[in-house]
């Protein structure tokens, strides 16, 4: 069972709205990469792992994951206050809006919603673990290529 | 890192992070290195200092966590924001 730790694993606090940010960052809550997969993929895979100690990582970075993704909806959620309808057509946050308002969806950058297939549970230990490694590689390679320094800051953050 | 009735609320809330963080990064490293000395007493330094200062938190701005929780007065006061993801003005 969980329980819920009424804090933030790290502060959030975005003074300034930027609502085209926002539909960047979002992809880390429901993209293909995103924390919602990662927190899925390790609680999913734990089951079927023999080593206690794969059991007990498995446990806790998937929890971890949780927070994080609390994290990346704070932003995303500061990022999108009080918009005005100006900033909202400009930024192209528009196609977001049309369907959720400011409303937390898990979804990619493109749109595209969160689906179980970004993530796999085998059954296999080897196979597995390969699927964890590459998901914790796809991170790193994503936090380089986000080219805005202000994103960069922000993936630092978090 | 230590607690005083002096500190504001985001400070002590900061304090609490910094602790919680050094607690789940002892955590998670003895998942695979579950003898290793040096980080059990790591581990049980800072979730003794993230105790006492959840608690200060607790006593003076309400619960983080309901583990133990005793409700102090007639109110429920987990329902008092600011919630977590809300940025303070």
């Amino acid at each position: 069972m969980w329980t819920y730790d009424k804090k933030l694993q790290y502060p959030v606090k975005i003074a300034r709205p930027n609502p085209a940010m926002a539909r960047l960052i979002i992809t880390q809550f429901g993209g293909p990469d995103g924390e919602l997969g990662a927190s899925q993929r390790y609680l999913s895979q734990r089951y079927s792992m023999p080593y206690d100690e794969v059991k007990a990582t498995l446990t806790d970075i998937g929890t971890e994951e949780l927070a994080h993704m609390e994290m990346i909806c704070a932003i995303v959620h500061q990022l999108t206050r009080n918009l005005s309808e100006k900033q909202i057509k400009d930024s192209g946050f528009d196609t977001y809006f049309v369907d959720h308002t400011i409303g937390l969806y898990p979804t990619s950058a493109a749109g595209n919603p969160w689906t179980a297939s970004y993530i796999q549970s085998k059954g296999d230990v080897i196979c597995d673990l390969t699927e964890d490694l590459a998901a914790d590689a796809t991170k790193r390679k994503k936090t380089m290529k986000v080219s805005d320094k202000h994103a960069k800051k922000l993936h630092r953050q978090v | 890192m230590n607690g005083s009735n002096n500190v504001s609320r985001q400070d002590l809330m900061r304090q609490i992070q910094m602790a919680s963080f050094a607690v789940k990064e002892a955590q998670l490293f003895l998942d695979t290195h579950p003898a290793e000395k040096e980080a059990i007493a790591y581990f049980n330094r800072y979730n003794k200092k993230k105790k006492e200062l959840c608690e200060e938190y607790c006593r003076r701005f309400g619960p983080i966590s309901l583990k133990n929780y005793e409700i102090p007065g007639d109110t429920w006061e987990w329902v008092k924001g600011p919630w977590p993801w809300e940025m303070e003005e």
